[in-house]
Order: C-alpha cells, then sequence, then structure tokens
C-alpha cells in the first residue's frame, strides 16, 4: 500500500514531547474522567509515560488504563499489561464485547447468536452475512471486538475523554487528525498528544526515558497487536529497520488498514 | 406517531412507604399505572437533594458531572447561579427542537424561572405550594425588608410605631394561613391546582409535561408549621433541641397523608388522559428527586433530606408506563436518575427497551446543602464556633455505589468506609474483602480527577 505519509519532519523530539504536554494538560484540566487506551504497544507506551510525568509532577492520580481485550492478545502483551500497571501503580480496565467472546464456535461467530445489542453493531457497519470469523482482519471483526468493547467501556465508566496514541504518520485515515476531536457515539473526547511523532521519534522517546519495550519489537514486529493479525516485517528489531521508507503497518491486515476509514468512522482509534 | 411523555417527580418519596414496595401506604391511582407500565425495583437518586437530583434528570449527568452541586461553605445564591450558568445537555432542548411542546408545572422553588428552570418550555407555570397568590407572596418579600426574620421584622414595626403597616401585615398574614389550612397544607401542597389547571388545557400534540408535586415534602405535620425548617433539622442533629418520637409519629402520619392527596391527584390525571384517549399512547414516569429520612437508628438520625446517602434518602421509586402499555424486559441492575433522560430520548424514538438499569449506580453529595455557617451566625441555628470541624464531620463529600446487591458509602475525606450493606441489611467490611476492593475501584473510577480519598 502506497501513500504520502503526513509527516512533521522539522520539529525536535523536545518540541513534539512540549506539544504533548501541552495537549495533555489541557485535557486533563478540562475533563472530569479522563482514561488511557493502553495495548502495551510502542505508541500507547509513550503516552501512558508522558501522562505519568505530568500527574506526577502536578500531585495528580495516574488516569486508568483501557487495554481493549479482544481475546488474541499476546502472551507476552497480557504479561506487560500486568507488570507494567503493578510498577507503576495505575488501574487497568478490561474491556472486552464478552457476548461476543462467548459466541465464538469453530473460529466463527454467528450473528444469530449475538445479543441485540451486538446484532445492532453488526448490522450498522453493514455486514449483511450470516457468521464472520473469529478475526481482527476484518471490519466485521474489528468493530465488534474491538470497538465495540471499547465504547461500552467509555458508557459503563462514563469516560469523557479518551487519550490514544495514534500519530498522523501510520495511515492516511489517520492523518488530519486534532489534537482534541469530539466524538458522538457516545459522547466523549479523543485525545491525541502524539499526533506530530514519527514512527522514529517513538523509538528515540522509548530509549530516551528508558521505556518497558515489547518483547516482539525485538523479534522485528512493527505493529503488534492480535495474535493472527500481526506479522514480522523483518528479523532486525523494529527500530533498526527502515522506517522512513517502508510502511509502519505492513504486517498488519492490509484489508483492515485500507478500511480504517471506514471503522473510525464507527468509532476505531 | 410521535409520543407525549408525562415526567412526574413526586418531590421527596421514598420508595418504601409504598405498598407497590411493600410499605404501608396503598397508592391505588399509582398502582393502576404500574399495572399498565413496568415497576423497577432498584432505583437511585443521582444526589440528595432538588437541584442535584433536577439537574441529573434533564441532563443525563451526575452531580459531579453537571456541577450544579452543593459544597462545604456554599448558600443558595450560589446553587441558583450555577443552575442560570448551567449549558450542557438538556433533554427538553432537544425535545423542544424536534417540534414538542413543552409544558412545566412545579411547585418547587428551585425549580421556577428563578433558576430558568422554564428555559424551552412553551408554559412553565409555578404555582406556591402554600397556597399563596403572587401579592400574598409580594407581602411576605415586602415584610422581611423590616427584619431578616417575622419576629425582627414584627419587633421594627412595633418599635417605631409602624401600627397602621403591622395591623395591614397582621390581617394578611391571618388570612393567607387561614386559606392555607382550609385548602389543606400541609397534607395538600397545590398539587390540586396544578392538575384542575392541566384538566383545563387544550394540547398541541406531541407534548412533553413535566410536574413537581412538593405534597409529601416537609412540612409534614402542623407542628413544623411556622418555623423555620432549617432551625428544626439542625438543632436536632446536633442535639440542640431533640425531635422527639411522637414529632416523628406525626410526621410519618403526614407524610403518607399527603403521598394519599398526590395519588388522587395523579387518579384525576389518569382518569382525563383515559377520557381523551392520551392514556394508552404516553409514555408516563413517576419517580421522585429523593426521599426523606424520619431520624431512622443510624450514626446520625436525621429528619429531612439532603446531607447524607441513607437508603431512605436516595432510595427512591420508578415507575414507567410505555407507549402502548407495552411492557418491556427488565434488566437485572439498578436505575439511576441519569437515565430517564436516555428513557425519555429512545421512547421518543420509538424505541422501549431497557435503558434505565446499569449493573452499578451512584449517588454522591459534596457537604451539607445549606451554609450552616450563616445560619449560625444568623442565629437560626444554635450557635457554634467550630462549625467548619462539625461540617466535615457531619456532611463530608460522600460516595455511594450500588453493585450486585451491595452498597457502600465512603467518606471522601478520609476515605473511610460509612457504610456497607447487602440487599439492605449491614454487611461484614472483613467478610468481603474482594467486594470492598472493587467497590472502592468502581468509586475511584467514578471520582475522576476529584479530589475524593477512597
Amino acid at each position: 500500500m502506497e501513500y504520502n505519509k503526513r509527516v512533521e519532519g522539522g520539529l525536535s523530539l523536545n518540541a513534539k514531547e512540549d506539544i504533548a504536554r501541552v495537549v495533555i494538560r489541557d485535557a486533563l484540566e478540562r475533563y472530569k474522567r479522563p482514561f488511557v487506551v493502553w495495548s502495551a504497544g510502542k505508541d500507547s507506551m509513550v503516552v501512558l509515560h508522558l501522562i505519568k510525568s505530568y500527574v506526577e509532577k502536578n500531585n495528580m492520580e495516574m488516569p486508568p488504563a483501557l487495554f481493549i481485550d479482544h481475546g488474541q492478545h499476546y502472551d507476552e502483551t497480557l504479561e506487560l499489561i500486568e507488570k507494567i500497571s503493578r510498577e507503576w501503580n495505575f488501574k487497568v480496565i478490561y474491556a472486552r464485547n464478552e457476548d461476543a467472546l462467548n459466541k465464538v464456535k469453530d473460529g466463527k461467530i454467528y450473528v444469530k447468536d449475538l445479543d441485540e445489542e451486538n446484532q445492532r453493531e453488526v448490522r450498522k457497519i453493514g455486514f449483511l452475512e450470516d457468521y464472520f470469523e473469529y478475526s481482527l482482519d476484518t471490519d466485521v471483526g474489528n468493530h465488534v471486538l474491538k470497538t465495540v468493547a471499547m465504547n461500552n467501556a467509555i458508557k459503563r465508566y462514563r469516560i469523557d475523554a479518551l487519550f490514544t496514541g495514534i500519530r498522523w504518520d501510520e495511515n492516511p485515515a489517520r492523518s488530519w487528525e486534532v489534537f482534541i476531536s469530539p466524538r458522538e457515539e457516545p459522547p466523549h473526547v479523543r485525545v491525541h498528544p502524539i499526533l506530530p511523532f514519527t514512527e522514529r521519534n517513538v523509538w528515540e522517546y522509548t530509549f530516551k526515558y528508558n521505556l518497558p519495550v515489547h518483547p516482539l519489537y525485538k523479534q522485528g514486529y512493527r505493529s503488534i497487536d492480535g495474535k493472527y493479525d500481526s506479522k514480522k516485517t523483518s528479523d532486525k528489531p523494529a527500530w533498526e529497520q527502515d522506517l522512513e521508507h517502508t510502511y509502519e503497518r505492513a504486517g498488519r491486515s492490509q484489508d483492515k488498514e485500507g478500511m480504517m476509514e471506514k471503522l473510525r468512522r464507527f468509532g476505531y482509534m | 406517531m410521535d409520543v407525549n411523555v408525562f415526567l412526574i417527580v413526586i418531590d421527596t418519596l421514598r420508595r418504601d412507604v409504598m405498598s407497590l414496595y411493600g410499605g404501608d401506604t396503598d397508592t391505588p391511582f399509582i398502582n393502576e399505572i404500574a399495572r399498565d407500565g413496568v415497576l423497577f425495583e432498584n432505583a437511585v437518586s443521582s444526589g440528595n437533594w432538588t437541584p442535584t437530583s433536577h439537574m441529573s434528570i434533564f441532563s443525563g449527568l451526575y452531580p459531579g458531572e453537571h456541577g450544579v452541586h452543593e459544597n462545604y461553605d456554599e448558600g443558595d445564591e450560589v446553587i441558583f447561579k450555577k443552575m442560570l450558568e448551567y449549558d450542557g445537555h438538556w433533554f427538553v432542548k432537544d425535545l423542544y427542537k424536534r417540534g414538542y411542546s413543552n409544558i412545566g408545572y412545579s411547585t418547587n422553588p428551585w425549580l421556577s424561572p428563578n433558576s430558568m428552570f422554564d428555559l424551552y418550555y412553551s408554559s412553565f407555570t409555578f404555582f406556591s405550594s402554600e397556597y399563596l397568590t403572587e401579592r400574598e407572596m409580594e407581602a411576605v418579600r415586602d415584610y422581611k425588608k423590616y427584619g431578616k426574620n417575622r419576629i425582627d421584622a414584627t419587633e421594627y414595626l412595633l418599635l417605631h410605631g409602624k401600627f397602621k403597616e403591622f395591623s395591614h401585615y397582621y390581617h394578611t398574614f391571618r388570612w393567607m394561613l387561614k386559606k392555607k389550612r382550609e385548602y389543606g397544607y400541609p397534607f395538600y401542597k397545590a398539587s390540586d391546582i396544578i392538575i384542575d389547571n392541566i384538566l383545563n388545557s387544550s394540547f398541541n400534540e406531541p407534548f412533553f409535561t413535566f410536574i413537581n408535586f412538593m405534597e409529601v415534602h416537609e412540612p409534614s405535620s402542623s407542628w413544623e408549621l411556622d418555623t423555620d425548617d432549617r432551625k428544626i433539622k439542625y438543632n436536632d442533629l446536633f442535639g440542640f433541641d431533640v425531635i422527639d418520637d411522637r414529632k416523628i409519629k406525626d410526621v410519618k402520619e403526614g407524610y403518607r397523608k399527603s403521598l394519599k392527596n398526590v395519588d388522587y391527584e395523579i387518579g384525576r390525571l389518569v382518569n382525563f388522559l383515559k377520557k381523551k384517549k392520551m392514556y394508552d399512547s404516553s409514555l408516563i414516569i413517576i419517580t421522585s428527586d429523593h426521599g426523606q429520612a424520619m431520624k431512622e437508628q443510624r450514626k446520625i438520625p436525621f429528619y429531612g433530606h439532603g446531607n447524607f446517602l441513607y437508603d431512605e434518602i436516595i432510595e427512591i421509586p420508578l415507575i414507567v408506563k410505555y407507549p402502548g402499555n407495552v411492557k418491556i424486559k427488565r434488566k437485572s441492575g439498578y436505575q439511576s436518575l441519569v437515565n430517564i433522560k436516555k428513557l425519555i430520548e429512545n421512547a421518543v424514538d420509538g424505541n422501549n427497551e431497557d435503558v434505565l438499569t446499569e449493573e452499578t449506580v451512584f449517588s454522591e453529595m459534596f457537604g451539607p446543602i445549606h451554609n450552616l455557617k450563616r445560619l449560625s451566625d444568623e442565629g437560626i441555628i444554635k450557635k457554634m464556633d467550630n462549625i467548619y470541624e462539625k461540617i466535615i464531620e457531619y456532611f463530608p463529600k460522600r460516595k455511594a455505589v450500588y453493585s450486585k446487591g451491595f452498597k457502600l458509602v465512603i467518606n471522601g475525606e478520609n476515605g473511610e468506609v460509612e457504610e456497607f450493606t447487602f440487599h439492605g441489611k449491614k454487611a461484614n467490611v472483613s467478610e468481603h474483602p474482594n467486594v470492598i476492593k472493587n467497590l472502592r475501584d468502581e468509586i475511584s473510577i467514578f471520582r475522576g480527577n476529584e479530589k475524593f480519598v477512597v
């Protein structure tokens, strides 16, 4: 997949960190119940660390993290979530679409088995078949297992501001995102402190502050999510690969990457 | 077809007195609505007095979210100001935009044009719960210019030889007293006038009608009349002038009698709607904004509402008759006032599933509902030097959470457990460490970035 990345190449990492801090301060001052979407991946790790530094400096409570549990995480991911949240002392809420996860039969999810709300969600995104694969590769799987789980958590915990680690240079659908972006269904704002960070900046920040690194990055994965939809892009550690001239999410399902625009319309990050 | 909506708030009604909820007061007319509708058994109010709870009903937000709530040292005027300044979600506005004609009737001074509660209504009428006309209310306001209370004012008039004025006010007030007693005050507080008005109105459909009935709000007995209710409450609470059992018995009797009166008036309304063939197709919601404590056995026994999160103050009735009298399937859990907005929005869209019930609900308070420093300075309650210490001791910020049969109340000043019950019965904290931990986590997430120790 080819596209022109939106790259903020002029600003130094220090300046981008300052921007992130301003965004974080603004959101934490204005919203009552902020959460941080956290996957233990490199981007959300940076966001979490920026927030942690800010709240520690200002003697505030660390907002809880929201971990989207689609049931296909690597063991390493779950271990890291557990370890870091314990060491850094903050709460993690596991957002799961229990109904959908309970209805998986031989790797498939039949729409008629789902509860009313999930059926509505499946139809909402225009899926008309009887069943879909238990996978994050398709728009319907991604929507039901990730977006619906996340939206339910937003409603359940009355979250008014949700921090995420999306960046301009990742995908064209994310390249025009703004720092604080209101959403309607359910009503809340998305807060995006590291939009101008490039993939390179994320690694620079990670090593500058000695952040924990998911072991799979070292094995050559550049973007990590589900066990079955993430693939290695090389045998070299992620930070040693040609970040500027190759596509970061090449290891992710390309169907889904192409559908990003649509997924985001229904609430995806 | 557009759905007409009635939202009836029986101010200060605790649910446990109603026979529908196992209590000893039968409300045959409300029961009839419940038969055609759905009885929700676990409704909890988001706040513990009129402004916080009503703001929740109309905004869909908890008090900490909409921001209109008491604090340790704020008086009524600050709350009024917050109500005037509030500019967030408001379902009456949305209905107005959809072309609904909104009609409001209130006998509660918090819900009046004074707080701009009439905004987005095509007609909003405030009646004095004491059956006073506009002229008479003016006389009451006028009299206050001679002194901060009635005794001071009388003293001033007599000492300054203003006998003509004194005689005028004396006769006016006597007439007012006689009149309101004849109308049934304090067991009737103008619900009859509200219903008379509705019965003589024409309706532009679709419409939304909001009614706040004040009948069961104190005063509920004759001994309370002509005394400042704040004086009664706080002098009792601090042990200066204790309300005895006989008086509480009077209160309970009066409260039940008042409820029967409201019930009768609701019966008149239902009858009228049936005659007009508007009953079946309407959404009718009957609930309350908070209950009323009547000196139950508590660590700090209290008469009134606000100030605590006792069951009798925050557990409220909720009866919903859906359009077409459909019996929807109830989910298991609790109902919060913050979901009334969603219920109405869904119903006008033709969607009648249970949007009221959630697994976990909250109730919160941020201090006493009166400015005790001022009451003490003005001599309305007995003067106390250490008033701020008393406020923190008796009325700290508190949050209650209900989940899976358990209720936990936390004192936000010290993080201590104030109350822990299972289905209304005292539960042992040390026997349920995991439940306590989970409920504490719920409160800790709910408080967000508010300064609240948990």
